[in-house]
Formats: structure tokens, C-alpha cells, sequence
């Protein structure tokens, strides 16, 4: 036995000795639990021990004087059940607002390292208000059988990213999946989203949160919950409610064997974190953890004491405060390490960059450290590059050759172009080579554009071309909630019709978003649903619905038949080409490896009424040979005949999509094309041609 | 949690009632691996009320542990709360699981 493990102390019943100071959070060590927390203004800090579920504390045992070095208190406690424990933690200190200490020692505090939470263990089980510890740690069993697996390590070039909230993918019936609206639901449709081929799914929050958070009621009395969950109450634990094991607090378990089941398809895992807010808001938030345990080293303050809200959530994580970069740090090594993830999508992360006081900063910390990390190094970092306060950083987000960005501009230029907005021919043509104006691939490498029409916040692609405006009445703001600039078409009517006139049309766009988005260089972003038409009835800010609206409705699949097919088809086209994935082995003499061109070929037309793009890719096939690509795009209400550009001698041109025939837009056998002929595009439709040896 | 061994011929029953849970589950692994020799084994579970994470650390050790003595040892009869378990968490995939005990001497015989 080793001395270290033997108790030196006691305090009534319990055997303690001092703990592990270089860990964080809660530890299973021989015969006992290790607690180490770090408090800089904190005078004095209880441990708060309870058995499962019980409103009241079994026992408070006090850090002794000696169980602290600096900062930071640890003590080992023995012989715990540590499977029936949740504990927290008392802090007493200061209360003085303008300095920024609000210490409060009646409060009992979630461990800010707690890698697994219990409170809300079912989703939208209302809980006791009355009880003051609403988040309670517990302690994690970490071991695990892989089988194996480690983080997949395949290019991030061939990303091809297919966005999903883990409770709306399967809650609705139509699922049919025995667990629903679980991470363990999401396993079982793993053939569907392998069938369909994407490479990764990027997962809306999934770090603990409480669905109860601002929770209201509609006029009809039905609850409006925190359903998205960009509001962390903890960083390390995956949230309880999307597990079907949750109950039990097995969701450590139930997410590992979804990342490691996911990567048996070959699809990586990617997490929308957020770091840039907490959930205990401002100053008249709840206490939760970080408030209480030390106000000033988490969030940036005013100098009289208030909150900053560069988040617009009430709060502002002080992300490059030394303990809280480390916080941040060790967490996403965390994921990466013990549940294997593959990547980051960082919301806000404009705030990432931000000093202490709130100013941008040129070199930040935060950033370079996670850029270098050697744990991360593999880690697809993605960055939403703008803040609520103001600061947009689409472009020259501090990247360090390493950070990719959504690109918002992708998504307005696609959508007004699409839906015929003049002056647009150039921006487009921009967008879809790589936005190279936008992200230099020189300092940026290949994959810095996530680009993207829909995502989460927003429409869906099939509202897209189905409202001119949103319908947020059922959000309960009188519609004001949610952006404005959709840049969206109804195509004749405001939502739901039969007319089939209208109903081919929306279609036709949907397809031809699809096929601009899978062509175009970056990495490409599906809204999951998108494939087969889902709707969220003209609603373009849906973060309150846990019902209909949000969940997907799997029956769209069987309606939609011909949009799920065509998708299919795009991303295994994508797969097959690796000009458009930048993996091309050099390029067909004397083209260039991306030329734009208008009617006629090689003569682009950047005036502001011209409609009609053709963007051609040059490159190598797998096996070497010469493979060109032509989109021809047609964003105008006529048809119009273009020109392909000349190929080498012994090579055609066959067109295998053509968006203006409905449910044939592809091609069983491509059709070969006559060079001595036009080809006419039809109004607001997309074409591809490929190269085939004459 | 008792762990008793009903049947001791051709092959083994070893059957487990109770909780696996921390209080038990090391003591359980312990007991379980114990009594495994070449024959094959089926593990009764139909007694088994509720399984925790240790359980099921439990289950998975002894069957590591059986593979590495090459015994087939197979889980069967379990309630289908702790067939849930099994399922969410994946467990199921590195068990060999069936439905009824019966089933398991009819694989083995």
C-alpha cells in the first residue's frame, strides 16, 4: 500500500487526508475521492457532500487550514458510495460588488470541473425550485473500452459537415428509433447519416445545460423551453438529458459509445461549444458555480462591478484571464482525450479574443494556445467570428493557420444570388472557388470557409424558398425575435401550397443550393433535414420549440424522395472529385485550376444585371487523368444558352445534373454534350457538366 | 447480490440476485471469474434488478476475462430495464447477450 493513500486525518466520521493539488474537480483515487478546487479571494471552502437525489447535505466537511497550497484547496475523502454521491462546494469570502466579490457561503456551488451533472437527469422533468443546489456534481468513472478506437485522423478537406440537435434528429415519432431524442437515438440512425455520406456531425451544445432556463409559456399554455442550449451550466459533462441513460447518470458512457460508434462509419464528431457566456447571467442571475467561487477570475467586469454582455446573454466568459484560458484549455483536451472528438465549432468566438477589460486583442492567448495544443493538433477548430458586442472577425479571426470560420458571406451571397438579386455575378464567383478574397490559403491553408446557406439559426433550406418573412409568432415575442435579413423567396406563396407549380420550383431552388454548396471549395455545411425538405413553418429562430417545429419530420423523407436522392448524389459527387476537396495532384495543362466564365465561355460578365455564372474546376482524378467540372448557374427567371469552355482533344463534356428537370435532375446516364451547340440552362435551374474521355 | 452456481455439468450456470452496483460489483467480478474453468458459462441475469456504470464495468471485465480463457460465456435472461442499459450505453455490443437462459444452453448444446 502506498503512503499517499493511507488517511491522515479525521473529521467526525470521515477519513480525509490532503488531496491532489495539481488536479481539478473530483478524482477517484484509491479508496477515496479526490476534491480539489481553486478559489483566489475565497476565505475559507466547505465540501458539500449528498446521496443521490436527497435535498439535504449528509455531511460538510471544511478544508483544513493545511489542505491548501495558494489558490487552490484538495482533500481526499474515503470510502464514499461514489455512484449515490453528488457534491458541492461552500465558499466564504468577501461580498463587496463594485471590487467584484460576491462571495456567499449559503450557497452551495456546482464544481466547475464536474464531468458529470445531475439535476436535470430527464429532459423537461420539471424540477424543485425550492431546492438551492439545482446542478449537482458527481463523480465520473472514466474507464472505458474503446476497442481501439482513437480520434479519426482523415483530412479535414474532406469534411463534410452535417449540423444535428441531438434531441430534435429523433424525438418525433416518425423517427422511429426506440430511444428517442437521445444521444442513444442518434446511434441508431447512424446507417441513415452513413447512407446519406456525410463525414461529420457537428452537434448543437451538448455541454450540460438547464432546458428550465428562462422557460416560459406560450398563449396556449405550452411550455417554451432553453431548447438549443447555448447557455452552459458545465463545461465537462455532456448533458444528462440527451441520454436515455440519464436517469441513471450514465451519460458519460452513453456519449462515448455514440463517438466511438459514429467513427466505426468513418463519421467524426464535432461539438458547437460555447465558452463565451455561463448560465448564471448577470447580476441578478442564480448562483450556480463560477459566480460564487470566484466572480472576478470568470467573467469580465465593469469597472463598478456589473457584467459585460458581449454575448448578449448577460454575462461574458474572461476567457484569457490565465485560470479560466486553462479551464478552457483543459476542457477541450478533455473531450478530445477522454471522449475522442474530433472538432470544435466555438460560438462567439469573437470573445475568445477579448482582454480582460473587454478590448480585442491582436495576439490573444486563448487562441494561440489552442492552436498550438498537441493534444488538439488534429482537431478541426472552427470559429463563429463575431460577438453581440459588436466585434466581427469574418476573415482575419486571429487563425494561426489553424482555425477555420463559418462564413456568413457564403451564406448571404448564395442566398441573393439564388434568389435572383442583381449585382451579384462576381461575389458568387468568389464564394464558390474558396472565398481566397476573404481567407488567403497562403496564411489560411485549405479549409478556413466552412461554408454554409442554412444552419441552426435561420431557416431550413426548404423554408428558405417556401417564406419571404419569419413566423416567429409561436416564440412568443410578438415576432420580433430572429433576424430579419433571410434573404430568403417564397417562389410565389407564403408558405404551404399545392399549387405544383410552386411546389417544382422550391425544389429546383433547394437543388440547386445543394449543388452550389457541394461544388464549392471549403468545407461544406448541411443543416440536417435539409436533404429531405424539413420545415420549421417559416419559424427562423426556433430555440424555444422542444415540439414540431423543431424536430425533424422523418415523414418528409418518403414525400421528398427526389431531394434526399440528389443530395446523396452531391456529396458522393464531391467525394469523387478531389478538385473539389483541394486534393487534387496537379492541374490539366493550360487551364487554370478555377476559372469563371459567362455566356461564353472564358468571357465572364460582371455586369450588374448578368445572372448566369459558369465556374469550371480543373484538376486530377483519383487515378491521375485530367478532370474538369463545369457548374453552370442560371439565377435568372429565363432560360439562357451558354457555351462550355473548350476541352483538351480527347475529352467531352457530358452533363449529369440538370436541376430544371424535376425528379430526373440527375442524369442515369449522363448525356453527352455537342461542343458545337449551345446549352441552354433553364430559369433558376443548375447544371454540372463533367469530363468524359471522347 | 449472491452469486451461485446452479449448474456444474457440460456447462455452467452461474446465477446472480441483486443490484450490481458499486457496493457489490468488484465482489461479483471477483466471484464470477473465479468459478470460470474451460466449460462454457451462462451467466443468469434474470435475478439482476438494476445494473449501475460499476456493474457494468463488472460484466464487461468477466467477460474480457473469459475471452482470455477462451470460455464462451454467454449473459442471459436479463430484465428489460437492465437490457436498456445494456443497449444505451452500448455495452451490449462487447456482451454476448440473449433472452433467455434456456436460449443460452440451446447455443451451447
Amino acid at each position: 500500500m502506498r503512503v499517499d493513500t493511507n488517511p491522515t486525518d479525521t473529521y467526525g466520521d470521515f477519513k480525509i487526508r490532503p488531496g491532489l493539488f495539481l488536479a481539478n474537480g473530483s478524482n477517484l483515487v484509491p479508496g477515496g475521492v479526490n476534491f480539489t478546487i481553486y478559489s483566489k479571494g475565497a476565505k475559507s471552502i466547505e465540501l458539500v457532500l449528498y446521496h443521490s437525489h436527497e435535498k439535504d447535505p449528509f455531511a460538510v466537511i471544511p478544508f483544513p487550514e493545511s489542505y491548501r497550497i495558494g489558490d487552490v484547496f484538495a482533500m481526499i475523502v474515503f470510502d464514499l458510495d461514489y455512484e449515490n454521491l453528488e457534491y458541492g462546494f461552500r465558499v466564504d469570502g468577501d461580498y463587496d460588488f463594485q471590487r467584484g466579490d460576491v462571495f456567499d457561503k449559503t450557497k452551495t456551488l456546482l464544481d466547475p470541473y464536474a464531468k458529470v451533472i445531475s439535476g436535470r437527469n430527464v429532459w423537461g422533468v420539471e424540477p424543485d425550485w425550492s431546492n438551492q443546489f439545482q446542478y449537482r456534481s458527481k463523480v465520473v468513472q472514466n474507464d472505458f473500452d474503446w476497442e481501439g478506437d482513437i480520434p479519426l485522423c482523415t483530412p479535414h478537406n474532406e469534411l463534410i459537415i452535417y449540423e444535428a440537435h441531438v434531441r430534435g434528429f429523433t424525438k418525433d415519432e416518425s423517427s422511429e428509433v426506440k430511444f428517442k431524442g437521445t444521444y442513444a437515438g442518434l446511434v441508431e440512425k447512424i446507417p441513415y447519416i452513413k447512407d446519406l455520406g456525410v463525414t461529420a456531425v457537428e452537434l448543437l451544445p451538448i455541454f450540460e445545460f438547464d432546458e428550465f432556463e428562462g422557460a416560459r409559456k406560450d398563449q396556449n399554455g405550452n411550455d417554451l423551453l432553453n431548447y438549443w442550449g447555448y447557455s452552459t451550466v458545465g463545461f465537462f459533462a455532456p448533458k444528462a438529458g440527451y441520454a436515455a441513460s440519464g436517469k441513471y447518470s450514465m451519460q458519460v458512457d452513453e456519449f462515448k459509445n455514440l463517438v466511438k460508434e459514429f467513427h466505426k462509419a468513418g463519421i467524426k464528431i464535432i461539438l458547437d461549444v460555447v465558452f463565451n457566456h455561463t448560465a448564471e447571467g448577470n447580476e441578478h442571475g442564480p448562483y450556480i458555480s463560477f459566480k460564487g467561487i470566484d466572480n472576478r477570475t470568470y467573467y469580465i467586469l465593469t469597472p463598478e462591478g456589473y457584467y459585460f454582455n458581449f454575448s448578449g446573454c448577460g454575462n461574458t466568459l474572461n476567457c484569457n484571464n490565465p485560470i479560466v484560458r486553462n479551464l478552457i484549455l483543459t476542457c477541450l483536451r478533455y473531450w478530445v482525450s477522454t471522449f475522442h472528438v474530433d472538432g470544435f465549432r466555438f460560438d462567439l468566438a469573437a470573445i475568445l479574443g477579448r482582454n480582460q477589460d473587454g478590448s480585442p486583442m491582436n495576439n490573444p492567448p486563448l487562441l494561440e494556445s489552442l492552436a498550438h495544443d498537441p493534444i488538439l493538433s488534429n482537431s478541426i477548430l472552427i470559429a463563429e467570428a463575431w460577438d453581440a458586442g459588436g466585434l466581427y472577425q469574418v476573415g482575419n479571426f486571429p487563425a494561426y493557420g489553424r482555425w477555420s470560420e463559418w462564413n456568413g458571406k457564403y451564406r448571404d451571397d448564395v442566398r441573393r444570388f439564388l434568389k435572383g438579386d442583381s449585382g451579384l455575378a462576381n461575389c458568387i464567383s468568389y464564394r464558390i472557388a474558396g472565398s481566397e478574397d476573404i481567407y488567403n490559403t497562403f496564411w489560411r491553408g485549405d479549409c478556413a470557409s466552412v461554408n454554409f446557406i442554412t444552419c441552426h439559426d435561420g431557416f431550413t433550406l426548404y423554408d428558405l424558398f417556401a417564406y419571404n418573412d419569419k413566423h416567429n409568432e409561436a416564440n412568443g415575442w410578438g415576432g420580433s425575435d430572429g433576424g430579419n435579413d433571410n434573404h430568403s423567396w417564397n417562389c410565389g406563396w407564403e408558405g404551404e401550397t399545392d399549387d405544383p407549380g410552386i411546389n417544382f420550383l422550391r425544389h429546383k431552388m433547394i437543388k440547386n443550393a445543394a449543388a452550389i454548396l457541394l461544388t464549392s471549395l471549403g468545407i461544406p455545411m448541411i443543416l440536417a433535414g435539409d436533404e429531405f425538405g424539413n420545415t420549421q413553418y417559416g419559424n427562423n429562430n426556433p430555440y424555444c420549440q422542444d415540439n414540431k417545429i423543431s424536430w425533424l419530420d422523418w415523414n418528409q423523407l418518403e414525400k421528398n424522395r427526389d431531394l434526399h436522392e440528389f443530395f446523396k448524389y452531391m456529396i458522393a459527387f464531391r467525394k469523387k472529385h478531389p478538385v473539389l476537396t483541394r486534393q487534387s495532384n496537379g492541374i490539366p495543362v493550360g487551364y487554370p485550376k478555377v476559372s469563371a466564365h459567362g455566356v461564353n465561355a472564358w468571357q465572364f460578365d460582371n455586369s450588374s444585371e448578368n445572372r448566369v455564372v459558369g465556374i469550371m474546376f480543373a484538376g486530377k482524378n483519383s487515378d491521375g487523368e485530367d478532370d474538369f467540372i463545369y457548374l453552370g448557374i442560371n439565377a435568372h427567371w429565363e432560360s439562357h444558352g451558354v457555351w462550355l469552355p473548350a476541352l483538351p482533344m480527347n475529352l467531352k463534356w457530358q452533363v449529369e445534373i440538370n436541376t430544371d428537370l424535376g425528379d430526373e435532375s440527375v442524369y442515369k446516364n449522363p448525356a453527352e454534350l455537342n461542343s458545337s451547340e449551345q446549352f441552354i440552362i433553364g430559369a433558376r435551374s443548375v447544371i454540372i457538366c463533367t469530363s468524359k474521355k471522347s | 447480490m449472491t452469486v451461485t452456481l446452479t449448474r456444474d455439468d457440460n456447462i455452467k450456470i452461474i446465477e446472480l440476485d441483486g443490484q450490481l452496483d458499486v457496493a457489490t460489483s468488484d465482489k461479483t467480478r471477483d466471484e464470477v471469474i473465479e468459478m470460470l474453468d474451460e466449460k462454457p458459462t451462462i451467466v443468469s441475469m434474470e435475478k439482476v434488478t438494476y445494473v449501475s456504470s460499476s456493474g457494468l464495468r463488472a460484466l464487461l471485465m468477466i467477460a474480457k476475462t473469459a475471452k482470455s480463457k477462451n470460455v464462451k460465456i454467454i449473459y442471459a435472461g436479463a430484465i428489460e430495464e437492465v437490457v436498456d442499459v445494456l443497449q444505451m450505453t452500448g455495452f451490449i455490443k462487447m456482451l454476448h447477450c440473449v433472452a433467455t437462459v434456456d436460449d443460452a444452453i440451446k447455443e451451447l448444446s
